[in-house]
Order: structure tokens, then sequence, then C-alpha cells
């Protein structure tokens, strides 16, 4: 009998134990019994990046619809659009780098377009003017909101302008089209050609501007005017027989609403590029010009990976441009860093 | 004296007889060509297993690269071991019937900052189970850009910044979705409205940079109740991917998620459990079996040169 008393003691003990331990452990997980029990284990994930230099220009594609001659249109639409126009553009840093300049390259016709009567003579892309419209936000921008072309190729005029009065020595003349807005300009040289290395070449155009309305400045000499000294001419490379401006400052200031620009001059006189975003250009680093033909230029605040910049477009068509289908023309968008990749 | 000791052994009590025989018995052991005699004896193991849910993910890491920008990481860019992905042990008692993921993500959006320090590797993780192969984001956090101006893409409607609209993109590796959030009636994202983009923004295309056409159609933002709402979206290019997007009611990030079912949405009805890895109760995972999350890591473009932080790929069972 006390045996069994003993017995008996033992079962209630350990079952009162177990009814502590359950109380205890629901206590301690606030769970109730019988609910899911989560558990975790983690693992480590490691990744490193290459260098690598990249930039993208967004959207592809920018149609500016059908347009008169002498026009600016501002808006572009394209397939992804769906009809919704847009006014500008997106240099983005897509790589690893640090990108510290940025500049701009287009396509440019390879002879003279006007007068042949042929669309595409002409290059679309030789008809754009940008504009920096937003950077980041601890950056300097460059000429903000200045519409100006990126590298603008014009081809002198064939025949005389007779209404023009230019300087003594000039070798040839031409119009900078901007639009409904033309610039005439002239080339002078002390030789019987513009080669700056060994004859003084100076262009010089008018600042008031010719179109249907207005004369503009059309006396080059005693007129309105703006002019570049070019000073130096490359004798190989990319840019091979380009006189440019090697001293600074020796930029123009023209067009209206106005930008600065570099000019260069081709050996023969023939044609002369006028340009503000291509660093690529001859004299662009030489002319005096703000920010040096680029449109991010800064060794001290980079443009850093995942930022962007956008920019403004228009297209300037010029009067006397053949109707149909102008040939497509390409913008390239260049940057550099300080980083090798 | 021969018959006296037979009688003698005659005499003998049963007790000694035995002893005899043992003796014989031991002798028999031996060399000297006893008869053999073998036993046995039988206890009984009783073990009673505890009931515990534990889990084992390996390998414990997971190194990638160097990468590109844009660029996919797999097998082999993987440093340790080539691993293709993590195996997830079920090391515990208990069978598991629910599988979720939780990764790392930056504070704030490391875009632009030129520190590969700011971002997170756990962020760039992609998985994706062996039965599907399609690869997912366990969750990837985007946060909004309203410096940006992006002028190619077309916001929804009145979209306008100052009133708390946000606007960014869901990078997938060189893929690119732009989205817009619009606030709703609060002011805040708790009724807000997300508009996406259909097709990837990629180096070569602009993809769909048109966020006011309708298409795909806008999806208005459901509340999940805890200062977060929540949609299910599915991304046509990314091979049909299906994400729960949350956003915080103060629109300060947007997360994708598919298989983070801690993430407000992704685990409950209005992404109708998207958020699970694996959640079965019919076909759970036993003790000791194991399943696998084959890994990729998506690398944005636009992330500095050098090592990103070092994100945490954590692995949640349920049983």
């Amino acid at each position: 009998m006390k045996e069994r008393k003993i017995g008996e003691s033992k079962i209630l003990v350990s079952f009162f134990g177990i009814v502590v331990i359950a109380l205890l452990a629901f206590i301690t997980t606030g769970q109730e019994l019988g609910d899911a029990i989560n558990v975790t284990d983690n693992a480590t994930i490691m990744v490193s990046l290459n260098t690598k230099t990249m930039i993208d220009i967004s959207p592809q594609n920018m149609s500016f619809g059908t347009a008169d001659p002498g026009t600016r249109v501002g808006n572009y639409t394209n397939d992804e659009l769906f009809g919704v126009s847009k006014t500008g553009f997106q240099l983005e840093n897509i790589g690893s780098t640090n990108i510290t300049n940025m500049w701009l390259n287009i396509t440019q016709p390879s002879e003279r377009p006007f007068a042949t009567g042929d669309s595409s003579k002409y290059d679309a892309a030789n008809f754009i003017s940008a504009s920096i419209n937003s950077s980041p936000d601890n950056m300097t921008i460059i000429a903000q909101n200045t519409m100006s072309f990126i590298d603008r190729l014009e081809y002198n005029e064939t025949r005389e302008l007779v209404y023009l009065n230019l300087p003594s020595d000039t070798r040839s003349h031409g119009r900078l089209r901007s639009g409904h807005n033309e610039f005439f300009w002239a080339l002078s040289t002390t030789g019987t050609d513009c080669n700056a290395s060994a004859n003084a070449v100076t262009f010089t155009i008018g600042t008031v501007a010719h179109n249907q309305t207005q004369t503009g400045t059309i006396d080059l000499v005693g007129g309105s005017v703006q002019s570049a000294t070019l000073a130096a001419m490359y004798d190989g490379g990319f840019n091979a027989n380009w006189s440019y401006s090697s001293a600074s400052p020796n930029y123009i200031t023209v067009d209206s609403p106005s930008s600065d620009y570099c000019v260069a001059a081709y050996i023969d006189c023939s044609k002369v590029r006028i340009f503000r975003w291509n660093a690529d250009a001859p004299g662009a680093g030489t002319c005096g010009l703000s920010g040096s033909g680029y449109v991010y230029n800064s060794t001290n605040t980079e443009l850093l990976p995942g930022d962007s910049m956008a920019m403004n477009i228009e297209m300037r068509v010029p009067f006397g441009t053949a109707m149909g289908q102008v040939k497509t023309g390409y913008l390239t968008v260049i940057a550099q860093s300080s980083e090798s990749s | 004296m021969n018959k006296r000791g037979e009688i003698l052994i005659i005499g003998l009590s049963n007790a000694f007889v035995i002893a005899v025989i043992l003796l014989i018995s031991i002798f028999s052991n031996t060399d000297t060509g006893y008869a053999q005699f073998t036993g046995n004896d039988t206890i009984t193991i009783s073990i009673n297993i505890s009931q515990r849910s534990m889990v084992d993910i390996n390998p414990g890491n997971l190194s990638y690269g160097p990468l590109d920008p844009g660029s996919v990481g797999d097998s082999d860019d993987e440093n340790t071991g080539n691993y293709s992905g993590v195996w997830i042990e079920n090391i515990g008692s208990t069978n598991i019937t629910k599988i979720w993921f939780n990764s790392t993500y930056p504070s704030q959006t490391p875009f632009g900052s030129g520190d590969p320090q700011a971002y997170d590797a756990g962020n760039f993780v992609v998985i994706a189970n062996e039965s599907t192969g399609t690869y997912y984001f366990p969750n990837r956090v985007e946060y909004p850009r309203t410096d940006e101006d992006t002028l190619y893409v077309t916001p929804p409607g009145t979209f306008d910044f100052s009133n708390g609209d946000i606007f960014g993109r869901f990078r997938n590796a060189s893929d690119e979705y732009f989205w817009a959030v619009m606030v709703g009636a609060s002011g805040n994202c708790s009724d807000g409205t997300l508009y996406y983009g259909g097709t990837a923004h990629t180096k070569d295309e602009t993809g769909d940079v048109n966020l006011d056409d309708g298409s795909p159609s806008p999806r208005v933002l459901v509340s999940t109740g805890v200062g977060w709402s929540a949609t299910n979206v599915t991304f046509p290019a990314a091979g049909g991917a299906d994400y729960c997007v949350s956003i915080p009611d103060d629109c300060s990030k947007v997360i994708f998620s598919r298989w983070n079912a801690d993430i407000p949405g992704a685990g409950g009805t209005v992404c109708k459990d998207i958020g699970y890895f694996m959640n079965s109760t019919a076909d759970a995972l036993f003790p000791g079996n194991v399943s696998k999350g084959n890994i990729k890591v998506y690398v944005p473009y636009g992330v500095p040169m050098g090592t990103v932080k070092n994100g945490l790929l954590t692995v949640y069972v349920s049983s």
C-alpha cells in the first residue's frame, strides 16, 4: 500500500512537470501549441563589378514628322510613344566608372545638298540643335537651355550672292541656316586657300538674321558682325585639313536666341563647321568656348554610375530643303572616364 | 578406482554436472579442439525525436564577378565553387510546408552615389525553383527618383512630382521597366495607382516609355492593412514574370517581390500568396530531404566598379 502511494506520487509529479514545460514553451514562443514554427538560415552573397565605361542615350529613335522648309520643330515622337510628342533625350551613365566628359557627334552630308533636288542628300542630324536641360544637382550646367547646333556643317554658296558686301579677300561665302533664320558668313584669307597654318584666315558672320521678312546683315564689312581668327590647321588625323581657332577667345556669338560657337574651315574654303557640343571638332578645346565642346565637362563633379542628364532637342529645317524623306541621321554620345576599362 | 570414480560422478549433484559442462564449454573455445557454443542477448533501444523545425542553406557564401553592369552572373561567374544555387535542407524533424526568402537591400537609392558599398548584393539576387526555371527576385527594392527629369518618358495623366506622385524603374539586369505611381485621394500611396511599361527599356531599345496609354492596364493599389498597399503585376518581357508590387503609404520605396512572403501583400490574399517559394502541405519537404533554389545575380546598369556591399539571403521555413 505504501509502495503504491509512492508510485502515484511520482506520476503526479511527472504530469505537473509536463504542464509546466508546456506553459513555459507557450510563454517563450508566444505561439499557441500546434502553430507553425518558422526557422531560418542564411547565405552571404558577394558581387564585384568590372571597370566598364558605358553610356546610354535614349530614346533610340526620334522622328520629327513632316516639316516645312524654314521651320524649327521642337517635338518628336517615335513608335514607342504612340503619337505622344517629347522634347528631349537622356544621357545616362549605365557603366561602373565615373564619367568625366561627354560630348556628341552627328552625321553630316558628304556633299553640298542644296540645289540637288534630292532630299536624301541632306542629313537629318545636321539640322539638330540641342541644349542642356538638367544634370546632377552638384554639377555646373554648361550654357543651360541655350539651344545650339551640335556640329553644323555648311558648304559655301556656289553661286555668288550678289546682294552681299563681302571683305575684299573673301575666298568663299555661305550661310548658317537655322530654321527660318539665316546668317551670312564669309571666309577671307591672305593666301589662296584656307590653310590657317600658312595664311591668316578669318571667319566673319552677320549677326542679324536674314529671313522671309527681313534682309538681315548683308554687309559683312561695316555691318553687325562677329568674327573668329583661324590660326592653325590639322595636317593629319581625323581633322586633317581643317583650320581652327588655336588661341582663346576666338568664337562667335550668333543666332536667335544667341549661342556661342567655335568655327572651323576646310583647307579649300568650301565648307565650315559651326559647333557647340562636339569636343572632337577642330579647335573645340582651344577656341575658348565654355565647356570646350563638351556637354559634360568636370573632373571634380563626375557623372556617377546610375546618374543621368537630360538635353532638349530641336530640329532646325533650312529653307531650300527638298521635299521627301531626308536621309536618316545619327546622334552619338561619347563618354570618357578617368578609369581605364 | 575407475568404478569409484564412476560412482562418484554419478553421485554428484546436477549443479556440479552443469559446472563441468561449462568448463568443457570454456575450453572448447580454445584451439584445443573442444566443441563450439554460441549465445546472444538483445536489448531494446528507444529514441523519441523532439519536434524541431530546422533548416540549413548551403553553400554559406556565393561570390560573383567581376561582372559588367547590366549583366547576369550565373554559375560560370561564381567563384567559390561554380555553384548554381543554394540547397535548402530540412535538417529538423518536422515536415516543412512553406519556404520563402528574404534578401537584404540598400536603405536608400544607391544610384548616382558613385559608391559600390551603397549598393547591396542581396538586392541583385534572383531565384528559380527547379520546376519552372523562371528566375524572380525574392525582393527587389527600387527607390523613386523624384529629381529625375526623364524627358523621353511620358508620365500618366496629370502626373506631378509636387503632388507626391513618384517615378522610377524596375531594374532587371539589362532590362528596365519604367513605372509611375499617382497618389490617390488620400494624397499618399495607400490608394494610389501603378502605371508601368510593358516592354523593357534596354541599351538598344527604348521600350515602353508611354505610361499614359493605358497599356498595360494600370493597377490600383490595395491596402494590406499594415501601412502598405500592393498589387500583382505581370511583366510580359521578363518571361511573363508575376510580381507582387508593394508600396508603403509614404511612397518611399517600391518592392517587387516574388519569393518573400514577409513583404506586405506577397504572403497574403492581395497577391495570392505569391511570396512562397514552396507552399504545400501535400508535397512537404520531409526531414532529410533537400530543395534546390537556382540562383543568379542580376546586375543593373549604373553600378560603380568595385565590390558591392555583401548581401544576405535568408531562407525561412515553416512547418
